[in-house]
């Protein structure tokens, strides 16, 4: 409950969602290259 | 049919793991792991593994979809159906491994209605798309305060190809309250080129390098706080190639981007213990790039345990962004660079969400028994709507 982040695959999805539905991915530690149909 | 054996798998797995030490005469084992399995200091040993079953529902329009009219926008309905599966094991005391597998199954309204223009087996592919990475990570033990990460992948799709590398550091200091990390990051995407009408170009690739460097630090006994600074650069063909922009002769053509774009993202976020059994996590990521978005992310989370093994959480976050100088919903013939990207337009947008995870502890191989259920609704202000629903098994050892 006291992480900083969420659990490692939890974040992922959430990340997805934001990443390829919103032009500001990328530049924080998470890549804003790879891809996928639903970009 | 893969996806769903797989779903068929997940919950074996944890019905054999949790029984793991039963014997025939039906009485509990009475051996330690550590007697069970002699330590020779370079075996591996599982430590966790992660079922996680996702699927996200999307609806909406924009004006760079063909499922619509010729200058209006079209559908953006998608949905997505994903299973990913992460195993953590070390080996000796120093080395811990991270292998980590996500599966993405899609369906898109957009490339369907290029498809059903101009059909062609490899648009025609990306209509109904299966995808897969496989991601492994190491991070070696140099001293008590002193870690390296080294860390690759390779994604998979039927008209897409993506390998990435990437190393990182972290140090502590003042006896574990600060923690400093850094680290560099490659991808090289190598995918199938179109024309807005589904017709193969053969194939084209860009590449991007992030690097990004961070502070975690203990602020009090229950406050921790991280910032984290990235900066990405990336060069080639930035866009997915099929998209379209209406024009205004009254008929579309191809969404036109620069080749080159430069990212940088501030990052803080912030954990506190509450009293009441209780935690806040709050998150701020302040995002510029050269394309003229700017955008300002904020998030919530508040957790309230509810017995010793169960809590709950609640999640909001708000986004802004400014869209990029070339963005247009209807653009002159001559622009020379044009997009009518509904994801790069200037919009604001809203997450909410809530979860149930419970921590079990068992008797046998299996120490922990993890459970997840979330729902999220994500909603924007330029007619996109979506609904994501997860859940997770995992088995920590």
């Amino acid at each position: 409950m006291m992480s900083l982040t969420d659990e490692s695959t939890d974040a992922y999805r959430r990340q997805k969602v934001y990443d390829s539905r919103e032009g500001a991915a990328g530049g924080d530690g998470a890549t804003a290259g790879g891809g996928c149909g639903c970009e | 049919v893969k996806t769903w054996s797989l779903l068929v798998w997940l919950p074996w797995v944890a019905v054999v793991a949790l029984t793991g030490d039963v014997r025939a005469d039906g009485s509990a084992s009475s051996f330690s792991d550590a007697e069970i399995l002699p330590s020779s200091g370079s075996e591996l040993r599982l430590e966790s593994v992660m079922m996680r079953l996702s699927g996200f529902e999307q609806n909406g329009t924009g004006y760079q979809s063909q499922a619509g009219p010729v200058l209006g926008p079209g559908s953006e309905r998608l949905t997505v159906f994903e299973p990913q599966l992460e195993v953590i094991a070390t080996q000796g005391d120093r080395l811990r491994h991270r292998l980590w597998l996500p599966l993405d199954v899609i369906t898109e309204a957009s490339p369907n209605s290029i498809a059903r223009q101009r059909p062609d087996t490899v648009s025609g592919a990306s209509r109904h798309l299966e995808s897969g990475t496989i991601d492994w990570a190491t991070t070696y033990k140099q001293s008590p305060v002193l870690s390296f990460l080294m860390h690759s992948g390779i994604h998979l799709e039927n008209p897409f190809r993506s390998w990435n590398a990437g190393a990182g550091a972290t140090r502590a200091f003042a006896d574990q309250n600060t923690v400093v990390t850094a680290g560099v990051l490659g991808v090289l995407d190598w995918f199938d080129k179109f024309y807005i009408d589904g017709t193969r170009h053969g194939r084209t690739e860009r590449s991007t390098t992030t690097g990004d460097v961070g502070v975690t630090q203990i602020l009090t006994p229950s406050t921790v706080a991280n910032v984290n600074y990235g900066l990405s650069a990336q060069e080639g063909e930035l866009g997915n190639t099929w998209n379209s922009v209406p024009l205004s002769l009254g008929v579309r053509g191809p969404e036109l981007l620069p080749t080159e774009r430069v990212r940088h993202a501030l990052v803080g976020r912030l954990a506190q213990f509450l009293p009441w059994n209780g935690a806040f996590r709050g998150y701020y990521r302040f995002y510029a790039d050269d394309w003229g978005i700017v955008a300002h992310s904020l998030e919530g989370q508040l957790m309230q345990r509810l017995t010793p093994m169960l809590y709950i959480g609640g999640l909001y976050r708000f986004h802004t962004q400014t869209g990029p100088y070339f963005f247009t919903t209807l653009a002159p013939i001559e622009a020379t660079l044009r997009t009518a990207d509904s994801d790069l337009a200037p919009l604001q947008s809203n997450t909410i969400g809530g979860k149930i995870v419970g921590d079990v502890p068992v008797q046998g191989l299996v120490h922990i028994l993890h459970f997840e259920v979330e729902y999220d609704r994500y909603f924007r202000s330029n007619d996109l709507t979506m609904n994501i629903a997860t859940c997770a098994i995992g088995l920590r050892f």
